[in-house]
């Protein structure tokens, strides 16, 4: 007994300190070419896995919600007409702001909020299970031109989380639910400003606004600018709950997202 | 007769698909925070049901994958992994005399609060404002990690029964 736990105590020690001499080696920027090729590895192998799951996923929702779909339907096909309304509405907007651009001597290209962007779009191959983190793997990297603290999006100009690790082909995404994700935001209508941060679970809060600003029940909530790389206006979900208190220093807000952080599929990477 | 070198290999392939249907369909399926650590169970399922020093070399490879695919600290889990596989080894002789049941339910009880522990103070190490200020969310997480184990624990145990070597 005595031999064997003396076995299990050097075996022990052994890899503890090869642990650390790869943390040291990490660290120093050794292991960047061994990561990306243990990724690679990784993510092929998930990459099949994630279809099937993907498939597995949209079959058991798609059971779940039948009820929920019909009324949705609906829903949508009155929605769709009002936005029909609107999209001839803003058409003619578009020419009149065209117009107005000329008539002010602005280019052509110059760009406003939420345009003129260069995007690389992505897949996720695969996801952080640890419970304690909030991040997943996308397949494009530095080949792409992408770089760390770009923002990622989905579709809609839904910002899901920036850009922490780059690879030849591969990148690891923080995502905005993540515990250590702040992201600087405003509120659309009130123009408040805050912090928007992640928590563990898959809510995210909206903390350090001022007493003095005002914050609004289902006021968009959208990115600010002011975080290097990360545009203005990028839309991160509304708020549902406004927490205050005149004990307090700064006021607080639940915020519902609009993404479905467990079935994030395609990405974008927005680059400069 | 199962040889005892294929039934490593076996373990291994348990391991990886165990690992890759927990970064896919499980992170799919499950909140964060409510994931099954299914990799833990086996391994310490493993670690109860053949006991041998090998092990730790099994935690330690699926530490390091834990790691690279993570955006936490480097070195993080694969310390967590290796030092609760030691436990789990150091304990199985002093809770052995108990039923079978009852030693399972302690080593995977301590296993899983000791990995979990570990891992959290670790990738918070330099920010430990963000685990006071979500001790209660982290405690939540960690008492149902317990919970999935104390439930798995026994069948997954019984799925390496190592009664049959060679």
């Amino acid at each position: 007994m005595k031999k064997e736990n003396r076995k299990k105590n050097q075996v022990f020690i052994f890899l503890v300190v090869l642990s650390l001499l790869l943390i040291f080696l990490n660290k120093a920027g050794y292991l960047s070419y061994p990561k990306n090729y243990f990724i690679y590895i990784v993510s092929s192998v998930s990459s099949s896995f994630q279809s099937s799951s993907n498939r597995f996923n949209d079959m058991l929702n798609t059971f779940a919600q039948i009820d929920k779909f019909k009324k949705e339907n609906a829903d949508l096909k009155e929605e769709n007409l009002n936005i029909k309304y609107e999209l001839l509405q803003s058409k003619e907007i578009k020419r009149e702001n065209e117009l107005l651009r000329k008539q002010l001597g602005f280019s052509q290209n110059s760009c406003s909020v939420g345009n003129c962007f260069n995007w690389v779009m992505g897949n996720v191959t695969s996801r952080e299970s640890s419970n304690f983190g909030n991040s997943i793997i996308i397949n494009v990297g530095k080949k792409s031109n992408i770089k760390e603290g770009f923002p990622v999006i989905v579709s809609g100009g839904l910002i899901v989380g920036k850009v922490v690790d780059v690879f030849d082909d591969y990148s690891k995404v923080m995502l905005i639910t993540d515990s250590n994700s702040l992201i600087n935001v405003i509120s659309q209508d009130t123009r408040a400003n805050g912090v928007v941060k992640g928590s563990y679970g898959i809510g995210v809060s909206l903390e350090m606004i001022n007493q003095a600003e005002d914050l609004i029940k289902g006021n968009l909530v959208i990115t600010s600018g002011l975080d290097e790389n990360i545009p203005k206006g990028f839309i991160l979900g509304k708020i549902s709950k406004i927490e205050e208190s005149p004990n307090k220093v700064f006021k607080s807000a639940e915020i519902d997202l609009f993404v479905d952080f467990n079935h994030i599929e395609e990405i974008f990477v927005v680059i400069k | 007769m199962i040889n005892k070198k294929n039934r490593y290999y076996i373990f291994l392939i348990i391991l990886l698909v165990s690992f890759f249907l927990q970064i896919t369909f499980f992170s799919q399926m499950f909140a964060v925070g409510y994931i099954p650590n299914i990799v833990l169970i086996i391994l310490i399922a493993f670690s109860v049901a053949c006991r041998s020093e090998n092990v730790l070399y099994f935690a330690f490879v699926i530490g390091i994958i834990l790691d690279i695919v993570s955006i936490s600290y480097f070195g993080s889990a694969t310390i967590s992994m290796v030092s609760t596989i030691f436990l789990v080894l150091y304990l199985r002789p002093v809770v052995l005399k108990y039923t079978l049941s009852y030693y399972l339910l302690v080593i995977s009880f301590a296993g899983v609060l000791v990995y979990n522990i570990l891992y959290v103070v670790l990738i918070n190490i330099n920010n430990f404002y963000v685990l006071v200020s979500n001790a209660g969310e982290i405690s939540l997480i960690i008492l149902f990690q317990v919970i999935i184990a104390l439930v798995l624990i026994y069948p997954i145990t019984n799925l390496f029964s190592c009664k049959n070597e060679k």
